[in-house]
């Protein structure tokens, strides 16, 4: 239950969140655990075997961009194997997560043994300025785990309604089934959201329902620099990148894609979260209420060392000819850890949060701050942990004290 | 708190000939089949190019996005007899979400279609600060 007699939430407004793309845990944050030890990064000791059997190591040399060429698979039953170390036909009911199928997953897309041990790769803090710095100047989450082993589009689902309606896949196909997203649920109750895609060339990744049926709830990312420099921000935005390099329709050049998602240059993301992140924090009439919430939609079969955990059934089942594997599954296992960091000058300075989270924490979350009572969801997203408790500062940071950020 | 300076991208980052991943043939899949129940004078103002790199697709995107954004009606209402009259279908579809019934109500008005064609304009245009000059 939130407790709002916290001045952090009394004064809290707005919240942003914004969903990147396709980066594990360990793979954008895991270096951070030689200086601070209680984030649960990576010791450098962790190791996967690869298709010949020889043990690798975790390696400090991930790359801005082409390294992770092609795009690894992170398709349900390639995750399956990334978790499982391996053991994907004949299956034992009592199969635990080892964390150890990364390399031998990425093998089988080139069969390139020096290729696979890439997957293992991992950025130092000195290459992402931004999420690291965020990452330990305000609260960084120990336990964010993508909601489904499996991509993209049936992740990003928990997020905009708790649930992928029993989806594993790229192919969610829904539209107004019993779980409405949580903006119809924010309209539904008077209240204002938007989600803000980039821009029309790179639009949304949530087509079938909400582009399709609900196109006012969109608008561009100028339209959110525009809102918040006009104080006019929704209670609750949702910002999705530029997913593609493309040139811009209108003749302005060339647009680079910001998501992260390999093989797009990770640099061009660290410099949107700055746009997201200055607008609010430059703006005095919004800093002090608003709360941003950084998070990637799922690890994009890059490695990470914590084994996924075991969660509230979603109600729904995924038989083996959608799963790709011998076993349906009962969405009752999250998905590989992500990064997540939440951003108030309400929070102390190098909070790591324990707790275990998943995209439904976020419509959760804003029900819980917006709405209150509300049943017509779904049992993952009933049973979600929400985050806003962790505003809990007696006073606000001063300017001074909360990191800046200039784009060269 | 001194500012952190946060390097950009090398102009040789930018690829818009790299392939569509798999997410992007995705978005392509479902912006598909949204097109596929658009009435046929709305389709063909649609490019028709192959759609293989990631501006390729960009193209088409643009294009739907900005149909989805700017047409008269939920797709719904193709399904019924289409009238010559340019007066907006309205659908008695069960289906259809109250929130898209309330904002056909406001389409249906001419001041406002006029209204929401100068906003679709203006998220037509570029965000300033996101532009990176060509080489």
């Amino acid at each position: 239950m939130l407790d709002r007699t916290l001045p952090g939430i009394q004064n809290l407004k707005h919240v942003v969140v914004l969903m990147m793309e396709n980066r594990s845990f360990d793979h954008m944050l895991g270096a951070l655990h030689t200086k601070y030890p209680q984030i649960d990064g990576l010791t450098g000791h962790e190791t996967n075997l690869d298709s010949t059997g020889e043990p690798i190591t975790v390696s400090p040399d991930a790359e801005y961009q082409s390294q992770l060429d092609p795009d690894p698979d992170h398709h349900f039953p390639a995750v399956d194997l990334q978790i499982f170390g391996g053991v994907t036909t004949a299956q034992n009911p009592n199969r635990a997560p080892n964390m150890e199928g990364f390399v031998k997953s990425y093998f089988n897309q080139q069969h390139s043994v020096a290729h696979s041990h890439k997957i293992l790769s991992y950025f130092t803090p000195d290459k992402l300025p931004v999420l690291t710095t965020l990452a330990t100047e305000f609260a960084v989450f120990n336990r964010w785990f993508s909601s489904i082993p499996g991509p993209t589009l049936c992740n990003r689902a928990f997020a905009h309604y708790g649930t992928s309606f029993g989806q594993v896949s790229m192919d969610v196909f829904y539209w107004n089934k019993q779980y409405k997203s949580i903006y119809e649920r924010l309209v539904a109750a008077g209240h204002s959201t938007q989600l803000y895609y980039f821009d029309q060339a790179s639009s949304s990744l949530e087509v079938i329902n909400l582009l399709q049926n609900q196109p006012s709830l969109f608008g561009t990312f100028q339209d959110f620099l525009d809102a918040c420099s006009r104080n006019k921000l929704p209670e609750y935005s949702f910002i999705e990148p530029n997913y593609t390099d493309h040139e811009d329709p209108n003749g302005g050049g060339e647009l680079i894609a910001s998501d992260q998602h390999p093989d797009h240059d990770v640099r061009a993301g660290e410099q949107f979260i700055v746009k997201v992140y200055n607008a609010i924090r430059n703006n005095p009439k919004l800093w002090p209420n608003t709360a941003i919430l950084i998070a990637y939609d799922e690890h994009g079969g890059i490695y990470d060392h914590v084994k996924p955990p075991a969660c509230t059934p979603d109600g729904f089942v995924a038989q083996p000819s959608a799963t790709g594997t011998p076993d349906p599954f009962h969405f009752d296992r999250l998905g590989v850890r992500v990064p997540a960091v939440l951003i108030s000058p309400w929070i102390a300075r190098g909070t790591v949060i324990n707790e275990t989270f998943e995209h439904a924490s976020i419509p959760a979350t804003l029900t819980e701050f917006l709405i209150g009572e509300y049943s017509q969801r779904s049992p993952r997203e009933i049973a979600a942990n929400t985050f806003l408790g962790y505003i809990n500062q007696p006073t606000m940071r001063s300017n001074s004290d909360c990191p800046a950020f200039k784009n060269d | 708190m001194d500012a952190i300076r946060v390097p950009a991208p090398p102009k040789q980052a930018f690829n818009m000939q790299r392939p569509m991943s798999d997410l992007i043939k995705s978005q392509i899949k479902h912006l598909k089949h949204v097109e596929y129940r658009l009435p046929q004078e709305l389709r063909d103002t649609l490019p028709k190019h192959r759609i293989i790199t990631e501006n390729d697709a960009a193209i088409y995107i643009a294009a739907m996005t900005g149909l989805l954004l700017n047409r008269p009606a939920a797709p719904k209402v193709v399904k019924m007899p289409v009238k010559k009259s340019r007066t907006p279908v309205s659908t008695s579809s069960t289906r259809t979400l109250s929130l898209a019934a309330s904002a056909e109500k406001k389409i249906a008005s001419k001041s406002s279609r006029a209204r929401k064609k100068k906003a679709a304009s203006k998220k037509r245009t570029t965000p300033a600060s996101v532009k990176r000059k060509k080489s």
